[in-house]
């Protein structure tokens, strides 16, 4: 086997990356008049056999497997970051950026909704209208919102004990003073779906 | 002749000022946790294999310019820290006063590490009910 470009070749020239890329294919004709590749596929054959055999065997090792306690740190962070999603920037001091995740927003969202009596908050989605922005040192600019535009749209049940006109005019204002006193967003638009009605 | 401008050459311990600002801002009032993300512990798991291979490989090279807590990212360059907080925040204090809290906080645990203040950013990655007492 020669090296040529740095790449193993063999003695027929071709490279041994292309043995290897066409190993679990059948032989090609050449392959099966060439001793050269005849030869590399049989010890890329038993290559593949043996490392397949430490994965399986890996895979039932106990010894190879996280311990619980990291498993369950990974799995928290992991879930954690999933609800994470977009950023929404608030402010920019002398000091930095400050932004707030679109899913804490959400949550507030939905917190401020159920303070109403008969109302339950269900879903709300930050309308996307992304902006080119960044902050230094901070996440990547993919998931930013405009913080000066923000518009949502909130799904609740209701009470049917309750007027529902009242009850959308109170909870906008309810929704949009809480949003304004945590991080001094104004809502542009806050749309409101009412799903469905429950006895109270 | 005595100096009182530090020599260029210093050790900047950074595990210990991210420890400073990992207690300091975690006791804050209003501030529920500093919260880990995916990118953070990925990064500490990065920079703590890169530091073990130094140690063991490379004695006597200069502190790491990057050091990781939950919630917190420290990024040291010259004499400049660069420092993201992640954050879970109390509904009982407005979300964006307490952020501009914990930036001032920061800065003065830096400012008393005799360096240099860089970007500051904050990201509020929860707001939640205050812990029960």
């Amino acid at each position: 086997m020669a090296m040529n470009g740095g790449k193993p070749r063999l003695g027929c020239g071709r490279l041994i990356d292309d043995v290897w890329a066409s190993i679990d294919q059948p032989a090609t004709i050449h392959e099966r008049s060439c001793r050269d590749c005849q030869s590399a596929r049989a010890a890329l054959d038993h290559l593949e056999a043996v490392t397949r055999s430490m994965r399986e065997r890996d895979r039932g090792d106990a010894a190879q497997r996280p311990s619980s306690r990291v498993r369950e740190a990974i799995m928290a962070v992991a879930r954690a970051e999933v609800r994470r999603s977009r950023r929404v920037p608030l402010a920019t001091t002398p000091l930095g950026t400050i932004d707030i995740s679109e899913q804490a927003l959400n949550d507030l969202i939905r917190f401020a909704a159920s303070t109403l009596p008969g109302v339950r908050a269900r879903r709300c989605t930050v309308l996307r209208s992304p902006t080119p922005q960044s902050s230094p040192g901070g996440p990547s600019s993919a998931g930013v919102v405009d913080g000066g535009d923000v518009r949502i749209t909130l799904t609740v049940a209701l009470s049917s004990q309750v007027r529902i006109p009242a009850t959308m005019t109170l909870l906008r204002e309810r929704v949009g003073t809480i949003v304004q006193a945590q991080t001094a967003i104004t809502m542009q638009q806050i749309d409101i779906g009412v799903e469905d009605l429950y006895d109270a | 002749m005595t100096r009182e401008q530090p020599f260029d050459a210093r050790i900047v311990d950074l595990d210990s000022i991210a420890d400073t600002l990992s207690t300091t801002l975690g006791n804050h009032p209003g501030v529920i946790r500093l919260e880990p993300t995916l990118r953070s512990t990925m990064t500490r798991w990065k920079v703590a294999s890169v530091g073990h291979l130094h140690r063991n490989l490379r004695h006597g090279t200069p502190s790491p310019t990057v050091a990781i807590r939950d919630g917190l990212v420290l990024s040291f360059t010259g004499n400049v820290l660069t420092l993201h907080m992640d954050l879970a925040t109390s509904i009982s204090n407005p979300a964006l006063g307490l952020a501009r809290e914990t930036q001032e906080v920061a800065a003065e645990v830096i400012r008393a590490s005799g360096l240099s203040v860089g970007h500051i950013d904050v990201t509020i990655l929860a707001i939640e009910g205050a812990p029960a007492s």
